[in-house]
């Protein structure tokens, strides 16, 4: 199972964002600036947006998911049940991990931005997709929601999970860091041997670098666990 | 065109052409067609065109009806597509800096704001409802009937939401009523030469085209 894009090209008025990669089974971290090409890059790779340059292949991914950065852009349905069965997910056990039971035949568009984006996340990381892509997945919740995010994204496993993200505190554990560098994508390799490279790392992770104690990877458990060992 | 004020002027000019006589929307049509960039403008963003449904139900209800639906839809029909080349041909905050400029900081300020605001509404629409096709085509569901009511609730909604948002930003920055803006425009020959056959093309509009040839023997 892999997803490659072919030297892609996409023009965004003034801006052309390059991508030569190839995304294979594991959680790929895709970093860069507001701007660098993150959600053009979540576009194309989810095939809603062709290239203007450029080829994407899809090798052995049947079914694909792509989580927007503003949950409001998924809304089909007029009932929050209803809009979890579009997703083909089993509708209590998503209401009672998004902390919605019992409020099921409201309007989806009555949860505040918040609630929306919990539910969202709920339906796609029930699903079993081969391709999930999620579009600064972090935006709208709080300390507690990113946590828990994190864990369920570390669950995930067997297939490509691609996070477009810019958040710099919490982060799940992922197995490949890439980062947009003058809108395009470069790869720094497979951690834990691209933290060292990672340019736009947080800066925790630089400081921990510098001093020499380079973590494991890149959740707040294993950045916690770096910065001890600095203090021993 | 690259002025904004005669931008304003030759499409006033050529609605009230369009509007006022077949021979009139005939000339603002070649305007449209021949003199600028209207087609290109329509190749780039085609989603205005659903303004012309609305025209085509009227003319619909005139022809069974036995009234001028001839006239009237050709009339109308050049009418929008004038409107439409205005709207797809406007940069962002073009249209603030002329309605400054033309009434002043105080009304001038905020009628520009209000149609700034309306305007920058209609271009964030289109991407919204590519985006909720974007949202249909993930789940594998064809935007049907069913799917036009949760559909416009969503962009009703979100259209909302932008406009609080918006209301909260200006309040913020302490607006209160009227406001300057430093606008400079720059008037290219060819904008000058357009905007004179736009308001040539009014002043043939509103005279019987007998009387036109008349004046030019």
């Amino acid at each position: 199972m892999e997803l490659v894009l072919d030297r892609v090209l996409v023009k965004r008025g003034e801006v052309s964002i390059r991508a030569s990669c190839a995304f294979s089974p594991g959680v790929h971290l895709v970093t860069g600036s507001v701007g660098a090409g993150k959600s053009t890059l979540a576009l194309v790779a989810a095939g809603l947006l062709p290239p203007t340059e450029g080829s994407v292949e899809r090798r052995g991914i049947a079914r694909s998911m792509l989580l927007f950065q503003f949950p409001e852009l998924h809304l089909t349905e007029k009932t929050i049940r209803e809009e979890i069965s579009s997703f083909g997910v089993p509708v209590d056990g998503v209401l009672s991990r998004s902390g919605l039971f019992g409020r099921g035949e409201e309007d989806p568009l009555s949860l505040s931005r918040g609630e929306l984006k919990r539910l969202l996340l709920s339906c796609v990381l029930a699903r079993d997709d081969d391709l999930l892509i999620l579009d600064e997945p972090f935006s709208g919740l709080d300390c507690t929601g990113r946590l828990r995010l994190c864990r369920e994204i570390g669950k995930k496993r067997g297939g490509i999970v691609i996070l477009c993200t810019h958040e710099r505190h919490f982060l799940p554990r992922v197995d490949v860091i890439w980062e947009f560098e003058d809108h395009t994508l470069a790869c720094r390799g497979r951690v834990p041997e691209a933290i060292a490279s990672w340019q736009g790392a947080p800066a925790g992770i630089k400081a921990l670098v510098a001093a020499g104690q380079v973590p494991q990877n890149v959740s707040f458990e294993d950045i916690g666990e770096a910065a001890c060992r600095t203090r021993d | 065109m690259q002025d904004p004020r005669l931008r304003l002027l030759a499409v006033v000019a050529l609605s009230a052409a369009a509007f006022t006589s077949v021979h009139g929307a005939i000339l603002a049509f070649l305007w449209w067609a021949c003199t600028l960039s209207g087609p290109v403008c329509l190749w780039r963003s085609r989603w205005p065109l659903l303004v012309f449904f609305p025209l085509l139900t009227v003319s619909l209800a005139l022809f069974v009806t036995g009234g001028e639906w001839a006239s009237y839809s050709l009339r109308l029909a050049v009418v929008l597509l004038v409107a439409t080349f205005a709207f797809l041909d406007q940069g962002p905050g073009e249209f603030l800096s002329v309605c400054t400029w033309l009434l002043g900081r105080g009304l001038g300020f905020d009628c520009g704001l209000a149609g700034e605001i309306a305007l920058s509404a209609l271009r964030f629409l289109e991407d919204e409802i590519r985006k909720a096709k974007w949202a249909f085509s993930l789940k594998g569901m064809p935007i049907g009937i069913a799917g036009i009511v949760p559909l416009s609730t969503g962009l009703l909604y979100s259209a909302l939401r932008r406009a609080s948002d918006q209301g909260d930003l200006l309040v913020a920055r302490g607006y209160s009523g009227g406001g300057s803006v430093c606008a400079r425009f720059r008037t290219p020959f060819r904008d000058i030469l357009v905007t004179v056959a736009a308001l040539a093309i009014a002043f043939i509009a509103f005279r019987p085209l007998g009387e036109f040839f008349i004046l030019i023997q």
